[in-house]
């Protein structure tokens, strides 16, 4: 893995300001990358000294009250990490899980709606904020010319694709501004990504107008 | 012996009181924690701006949830007040998106890893105190900034536009700080 999210990101996701769509990017990135989980616990520390050093206010329950509505409360039940897919990561497949109508059995069963030759998409319910996308891409599919209206967060879940900030394979995780047009090209195994933005892409060519009006519905 | 004597210190923490509410769901415990975080717990959602009386609220569903998910706090992952602050944190994010979906980031998903062994409680206490140190070292402008984002849960464009300060500022402010801090979890090593 070579594209990590930005030092920024991290904290961001630690000190929780991000939204629920990049909140699942990290979160499927750090579960295949003890780097950026380092990162990101050191991050919590941080919070963790911030909570004890904040000044001390008085609690207007008190601790009777408290007890009497745990006691009736039961463990929470251990939750065992979902069955390992060799595409999606557990944070992911619990989204999946939790979220579709149709019981998850992997990238070939969900719901993947034609887009154009060579580009399915899956749209992942999250909450407020930037939309979240799966994309299904065929081998060597370069998606038209476009530019954002917001940021656009990717990451990679398997096969990968070229554009002219690197190569990214599984787990790879890249940030572009909003007025960066990209070109990418899908590797020849084709591509699977998770991707959270701010809207509808804008293209800049006549193919793209087209993409765009079955990718937006 | 000097082991023994720090094992009496982490027998007497919150880490310890931590392990025997999972263990035992031990209500002397659990009160050691209330009147250790919940004071501190309120100071900290007051801070981030939220009236009393929410943050009151909030401090009962973060204490609720500390009794339910106690089993799977691990004092060899993280410190008590590490573990309760991410709790916190997704409780404050919970409960702003109460209606929409969320499944990721439970506390028992644990995104915190570390090294294990049996006096990572003491070493996670060493590296609590190393990182208190190097924060209260931080410059000024370098901590205000992070104390907004922990605090208030701010993206680093709104602390720009608040601090009217540019971007690429506050940016590389949370870097150098994380730089030093690094720097100080490392020694506590």
């Amino acid at each position: 893995m070579t594209h990590h999210p930005s030092d920024e990101l991290l904290v961001a996701y630690a000190s929780g300001a991000v939204p629920d769509g990049v909140e699942l990017v990290i979160a499927c990135h750090l579960e295949r990358c003890p780097l950026c989980r380092a990162e990101v616990a050191a991050a919590e520390a941080v919070g963790g000294v911030m909570l004890d050093e904040a000044p001390a206010v008085p609690l207007s329950v008190d601790f009777d009250a408290l007890l009497a509505r745990v006691v009736v409360a039961p463990p929470a039940p251990a939750r065992p990490p979902p069955a390992p897919d060799p595409v999606f990561p557990a944070p992911l497949v619990r989204r999946l899980s939790t979220t579709m109508s149709a019981p998850f059995v992997g990238v070939s069963g969900l719901p993947w709606r034609f887009v154009v030759p060579g580009a399915r998409r899956v749209s992942l319910p999250v909450g407020p904020g930037p939309r979240a996308t799966l994309w299904l891409f065929g081998g060597g599919f370069r998606p038209p010319r476009h530019t954002h209206p917001g940021d656009e967060l990717t990451l990679v879940l398997s096969g990968g694709y070229r554009d002219r900030h690197g190569a990214f394979g599984p787990g790879d995780v890249e940030e572009r501004a909003a007025e960066d047009a990209h070109e990418q090209r899908m590797d020849d195994e084709g591509c699977v990504a998770l991707i959270v933005d701010e809207g509808p892409i804008v293209p800049t060519t006549w193919f793209g107008r087209l993409l765009a009006r079955f990718a937006s519905g | 012996m000097v082991v023994r004597a720090e094992l009496m210190v982490v027998l007497e923490a919150p880490e310890a009181w931590l392990v025997a509410v999972g263990a035992r769901r031990d209500p002397a415990a659990f009160r050691s924690l209330f009147e250790h975080f919940a004071p501190r717990l309120k100071g900290f959602f007051v801070r981030g701006g939220l009236d009393p009386a929410r943050a009151d609220e909030l401090v009962q569903e973060v204490l609720v949830r500390v009794w339910v998910h106690a089993r799977s706090y691990d004092p060899a992952r993280a410190s008590a007040n590490t573990w309760v602050f991410t709790i916190a944190r997704n409780t404050r994010i919970d409960v702003a998106r109460r209606d929409s979906v969320r499944a990721t980031a439970l506390p028992d998903d644990g995104v915190s890893g570390g090294p294990e062994g049996p006096l990572v409680a003491l070493q996670s206490r060493h590296e609590a105190a190393a990182l208190r140190a190097a924060l209260q070292e931080l410059p000024d402008g370098q901590r205000v900034v992070l104390e907004r984002a922990y605090f208030e849960e701010r993206s680093l464009s709104e602390i720009a536009a608040q601090e009217g300060l540019p971007l690429g500022t506050v940016k590389s402010r949370v870097r150098l700080a994380f730089e030093r801090l690094r720097v100080a979890l490392g020694a506590g090593r």
